[in-house]
């Protein structure tokens, strides 16, 4: 196991560090207050190239998604300062990579000719009676009639509704009950017809993606939108690798939650003391605690990044699950340490501290869960086999 | 990060594999009831050249110091087979390393021939009332008087006491100004007069190590019987590489409850369901959890291991420091939620998984201790500025 930020895609890491410090970590407390989308941010990760790094090199990108642990640790420098700007560049640069993956060549020119003119992508595979990992059920259905797709639906948890350019719709071929003949991507313009924002997302966490539901009714796509064939969505080299990203998202919560206590406890002074806080012992077991378990679950990270590089996203199925697992309960314990730090005045938003805390919360519920991560994990630590688990 | 191991040293990987399950295993349980030397696992281990790992390469050795990420592996796997070994046999090739690093010419010369014809040598540092982690404050004491030399004091956990052809005590010169001036080991046959053993090793844990308290009266020393000069303390870092190992080996103990616990799920069945309980979502979530503490714990060990190779003692610190309370916490949790897989029948003695328990819980106290551990780690992430 040979793991850590390839030495070719390390500026992009350093970059993340830099624009994380200067600029989005100032913006974060406005997202999440206004529950608004990080406009601002994206126009500027647009500038910076970041939007385009997941595209291949022949078309300007960096081809990052072949870097897995680079790609993780570019997501975790983000999250530290906003944790919706990552997780909303990691939907973004996802489903533009599987776009260049799974489409034609003329598909893949145009669309990453759209990324660097600086549109923005957004994906929408959630529906709120099925389960997105596990067995998959899709409701939302597509007819094919003449030359267009008419799509039907309701689709929940859509990041950046309202917001992308592009929504890239996760449906079912009506007529066939076999997903892995059925499923289908379809590209839309979003300012296509039939778009109807149901329930606007007015979340406790997560406030900037703007994952309101979207009802589909009668939206027309030209057939020329499909990308590649039925079934690819769900193609084990394609689906799991969202996970893996998600794991970087959440930890950054942790991880900003971290840097910022620590620097915390170093400068707060309490009386009688007059002493940083840093000094008290009981301060001292909770950050000792704290950074033990970051770096456990970046090395988890790493490690099923790296499996992905060298296995193939199907069989670092159960790494990327584990790695979910540990990243979403090391960020929610981070946080929720960093809070008894700062004492009562974490609850301020004042500090980013509840802003980490209720982001990382969020982090357990979200794909796959706490409980589905580690069921997925568990069923190939002791079965031995990912296949039958990917649909 | 690169946390392969070195192609050269790989069938020492799956030597100490097979001897860990085909002579270590299946002796482990003996040894633990009756608190007993392991002393045929030693035969073994001598035969195999398992005594000798840092030894230099021109004398048998496989100089396995210089390659740390073999090296846990390589205890890892012992410590599955039984803990007590393979910490002895950390014990016995970390003291023969310092030994080859801080020896004269004729010392080193000395000790490796015995080393090759199968002599254990066994470290002896800590003392009740001192910090075990850097012995500053050591009070066994090497005097001359008459042109000669004396070794007085009392050592705790003196593993292998009684048992091992030679002792390494950590000692100080009488009148020295302080512990790196003084230090020196003073290596002495094991069946010299004036060492008694002051207090029976009968322990909770890690019961083959045989870890007696020893007194030291009046032994007489020769010159050539103390090794060191002043400042060797700080110069070779001993202590890390001690911690290192020891997280290793602990970790080990949890990776065999896991593996023991995981086949035993795939094979118990209860009435009426007869099918095995690996298949009730309950065990799955506990092996689940086991399995995902286990690697997160294994990445630690091997990134300090990594950081050991590529950088200073010091500047991998750190990170041993993280690798001790990751590993040690690991195998707590591990353990624990096998007797939960077992339900009742984890506590029979029939089987391994209590006594995984009881050495796991072992590495929570022992050097560095978790506490310590976390105090190190803090202190460093709060440091000023």
């Amino acid at each position: 196991m040979d793991f850590g930020i390839t030495p070719a895609n390390e500026d992009l890491v350093e970059k993340a560090k830099t624009y994380a410090k200067e600029i989005f970590q100032k913006r974060a407390g406005k997202y999440d207050r206004e529950g608004c989308f990080p406009r601002e941010n994206f126009e500027d990760l647009s500038k910076f190239g970041f939007t385009s790094l997941t595209l291949p090199k022949k078309y300007g990108g960096r081809d990052l998604y072949s870097d897995p642990s680079t790609y993780a640790m570019v997501i975790y420098e983000l999250s530290k300062a906003c944790t919706n700007t990552a997780m909303l560049f990691h939907m973004h640069s996802s489903i533009t990579h599987v776009i260049t993956l799974l489409g034609t060549e003329k598909q893949s020119e145009f669309y990453a000719n759209e990324v660097k003119n600086g549109k923005i992508f957004a994906s929408w595979a959630s529906e709120n009676t099925s389960s997105l990992h596990g067995q998959m059920v899709m409701d939302t259905k597509a007819k094919l009639t003449k030359n267009c797709y008419l799509v039907n639906g309701k689709k929940y948890f859509c990041s950046m509704a309202g917001e992308a350019d592009y929504y890239v719709l996760w449906c079912q071929l009506e007529d066939e009950k076999d997903l892995s003949k059925s499923i289908v991507l379809l590209v839309s313009p979003s300012n296509s017809p039939g778009f109807i924002i149901q329930d606007k997302w007015n979340a406790f966490a997560m406030r900037g993606t703007m994952s309101h539901s979207m009802l589909y009714k009668n939206v027309k796509i030209p057939a020329e939108n499909l990308i590649g064939t039925p079934g690819d969505a769900i193609r084990p080299d394609v689906l799991p690798k969202f996970g893996f990203g998600y794991s970087a998202v959440y930890l950054g919560a942790g991880g900003g939650a971290f840097d910022w206590v620590t620097n915390y406890a170093k400068k707060r002074k309490l009386k009688p003391d007059n002493v940083p806080i840093a000094n008290f012992p009981n301060i001292q077991t909770r950050i000792g605690k704290m950074k033990v378990q970051l770096e456990s679950a970046l090395l988890m990270i790493q490690r099923a990044g790296w499996l992905i590089g060298t296995e193939g996203a199907e069989n670092a199925y159960g790494a990327i699950n584990e790695a979910k697992y540990v990243a979403a309960k090391t960020a929610a314990m981070i946080t929720e340490n960093a809070m008894q730090i700062a004492g009562a005045p974490s609850l301020l938003r004042d500090t980013p501290l509840e802003r980490f805390h209720r982001e990382a919360r969020a982090g357990l519920v979200m794909p796959p869960n706490l409980e589905k991560s580690l069921e997925l994990s568990a069923k190939i630590f002791v079965e031995g086999t990912a296949s039958s688990l990917m649909t | 990060m690169d946390l392969n191991t070195n192609p050269e040293n790989e069938d020492l990987l799956e030597k100490a594999r097979e001897i860990s399950t085909s002579v270590l295993a299946p002796n482990a349980d003996n040894h633990d009831a009756n608190a007993e030397f392991p002393r045929e696992n030693f035969r073994t281990l001598v035969e195999t050249g398992f005594t000798k790992l840092t030894l230099p390469i021109e004398d048998g050795g496989r100089d396995l110091y210089s390659d740390p990420i073999t090296y846990i592996m390589v205890f890892y796997e012992l410590a599955k087979g039984c803990g007590s070994t393979a910490m002895t046999l950390h014990m016995h090739n970390s003291v023969m390393f310092s030994l080859m690093k801080l020896g004269t010419e004729e010392q080193i010369l000395r000790y490796r021939k015995f080393a090759k014809s199968g002599k254990i040598f066994a470290s002896h540092a800590a003392e009740i009332t001192t910090n075990a982690q850097w012995n500053r404050d050591i009070s066994t004491i090497i005097s001359k008087r008459n042109n000669q030399f004396f070794l007085n004091g009392e050592k705790y956990f003196c593993t292998m006491a009684g048992e091992a052809d030679f002792y390494v005590i950590w000692a100080l010169l009488e009148n020295s100004l302080n512990t790196s001036e003084g230090l020196r080991f003073a290596v002495v046959d094991s069946k010299k007069e004036g060492f008694s053993i002051a207090h029976r090793w009968d322990a909770y844990a890690m019961r083959a190590t045989t870890s007696h308290s020893m007194k030291y009266q009046n032994v007489q020393l020769d010159e050539e019987d103390i090794v060191g000069k002043a400042g060797d303390v700080d110069r070779i870092d001993l202590v890390p590489k001690f911690g290192l190992g020891y997280s290793a080996i602990y970790l080990g103990i949890g990776a065999a409850a896991l593996e023991w616990t995981t086949s035993y799920a795939k094979k118990r069945k209860l009435k009426p369901d007869n099918v095995p309980i690996a298949s009730y979502p309950q065990v799955q979530r506990l092996l689940g959890e086991m399995n995902i503490s286990h690697e997160s714990a294994k990445l630690m060990i091997q990134r300090a291991a990594w950081k050991l190779e590529k950088f200073s003692t010091e500047e991998a610190f750190l990170a041993i420091n993280e690798a001790k309370y990751a590993a040690s916490k690991a195998s707590a949790f591990i353990t624990d939620k096998a007797i939960q897989v077992l339900g009742g029948p984890g506590l029979f003695k029939d089987y391994p998984i209590e006594r995984f328990h009881r050495d796991a819980r072992a590495g929570l106290v022992m050097p560095p201790n978790s506490d310590r551990a976390l105090a190190s780690i803090a202190e460093y992430y709060l440091k000023e500025g």
